[in-house]
């Protein structure tokens, strides 16, 4: 099975999620990749998460200021079909934040970077003891009512990849979802 | 040479294995009749709150993306990047890796430094986490560095494992247990005491060389030695980092030496 690794102290999650791993050094765990992304996904839906599957991002809801305030989708077949058979229209989802989770892609953010909002450095070289920490700091509201997690962090700001480690993937979700909590508490109080 | 007034030792987020007061200590029995003073964060130390966030920009704008590609002052920091500063400055982060413009960053530090102190007779040291390099203009690129002389000196606490090359046998290793996904920190052992590695229990004593580099630039104007076994010896390799501050039977050679028998006497 595949094997995702986690170093200290991502294994919080797996704890608090109940997926098993291994120690296999000081400071680094090992955890089956599909059972890990399985109990993951379902914790998610658990909290009140819904997917959209099979769909694909396509672009940026803006308000007034540059605002995100949404994203466009679109059935992910639509792309990959001819346009004579494929006329559909997106479909605009509204929001008060949009956090971005896509990875290396970092998709929304370079949607804003297509726009001319902002003008992303692009990840930097493999630094695994660093790139963790640096992550965890500078995850949060990279826009107006965008917040950026994980390696899309790295793809904004030029910090350092990861290589094949996980942990602060998912503490790097964590951080995100604090401070879209705060954001959106914030936001009911001004309203 | 000069005569020196005081000696000021700063902690800009330097790695917890080093012990300032231990550099300060050392210090104050090296320079009998100069004054050493710990005075903690330079910006806490100087910075008024209001001018946090200034800057945070001021120094989330002088990081280093490429290292082929020398620094412009017309990159304009991401919000986060200011926002990330902004916690390096309160001391609400020490997670480093970032990599700046060593000359910026030594002028940044000078700004905060009050005027009446920005003399060759005052040595200001930063120890800082911060990873800094400067420009090589024949090589067109960046080159890591542990210590920066100057008003302040900066001496990097990860610097000092970045910059000087460790053997050569570790990156060819290296190399191949990239390519084979394992694990680095097994490598790190195999190779164990052969180079200074974070949070290294030896990094106070390393550091006091250093410090002692900084003395020796405002005292002469050349902080180093060309005596592979003297603490001023700028180290390339961290083999000889090693021979020179920790390892070799004597601090400073017969020249330096001397120098501070003289500054001692007046």
């Amino acid at each position: 099975m595949n094997k995702v690794t986690i170093r200290h102290p991502g294994e919080r999650i797996l704890d608090e999620l109940g997926i098993p791993y291994k120690k296999v050094n000081q400071g680094l765990f090992v955890a089956d990749g599909p059972h890990a992304c399985s109990k993951l996904i379902a914790s998610a839906c658990d909290s009140g998460v819904k997917f959209a599957n099979m769909t694909v991002f396509d672009d940026l809801v803006l308000r007034e200021g540059g605002r995100v305030a949404g994203v466009v989708i679109n059935w992910t077949p639509v792309s990959a079909m001819p346009r004579e058979i494929t006329c559909v229209d997106p479909v605009a989802l509204e929001s008060e934040l949009v956090i971005d989770a896509t990875g290396h892609d970092a998709q929304v953010v370079k949607k804003l970077e297509e726009r001319g909002f902002i003008k992303t450095k692009g990840f930097g070289a493999m630094w695994v003891e660093r790139s963790e920490d640096l992550i965890i700091e500078h995850t949060g509201e990279v826009h107006p009512g965008l917040i950026i997690t994980g390696m899309a962090v790295a793809t904004t700001y030029g910090l350092p990849r990861m290589g094949p480690t996980f942990g602060a993937m998912l503490l790097s979700g964590e951080v995100g979802a604090q401070i879209a909590l705060e954001k959106l508490r914030g936001n009911a109080k001004i309203k | 040479m000069r005569r020196l007034n005081r000696v000021f030792l700063y902690d800009d987020g330097a790695a917890r294995a080093l012990k300032i007061e231990e550099i300060a200590k050392y210090l104050r029995k090296k320079l009998i009749k100069v004054g050493v003073e710990v005075r903690g964060n330079p910006f806490a130390f100087y910075l008024l709150q209001d001018k946090v966030s200034d800057y945070a920009r001021k120094i989330a704008s002088i990081k280093i993306q490429d290292a082929t590609k020398k620094w412009s002052s017309e990159q304009e920091p991401l919000y986060g990047e200011i926002e990330y500063e902004k916690k390096m400055i309160l001391g609400k982060t020490r997670a480093s890796g970032v990599l700046y413009d060593g000359l910026e960053l030594q002028r940044l530090f000078f700004e905060v430094i009050p005027g009446r102190e920005r003399s060759l007779q005052f040595v200001h040291i930063v120890f800082s986490n911060r990873l800094f390099a400067t420009w090589d203009e024949h090589e067109r690129r960046y080159h890591a560095r542990v210590n920066l002389c100057g008003i302040p000196s900066i001496i990097s606490t990860t610097g000092v494992v970045e910059a000087p090359a460790k053997p050569r046998g570790y990156y060819l290793l290296r190399q191949q247990y990239e390519m084979l996904g394992k694990d680095l920190l097994e490598l790190k052992n195999s190779f164990k005491g052969a180079f200074i590695d974070y949070e290294d229990l030896r990094l106070t004593e390393v550091m006091k060389g250093y410090a002692m580099q900084s003395v020796f630039y405002s005292l002469v104007g050349d902080p180093f030695c060309q005596d592979k076994g003297c603490r001023l010896y700028n180290a390339h390799w961290q083999e000889e980092l090693i021979f020179a501050q920790i390892e070799s039977e004597y601090e400073f050679c017969q020249r330096h030496m001397s120098f501070l028998e003289e500054l001692n006497e007046y």
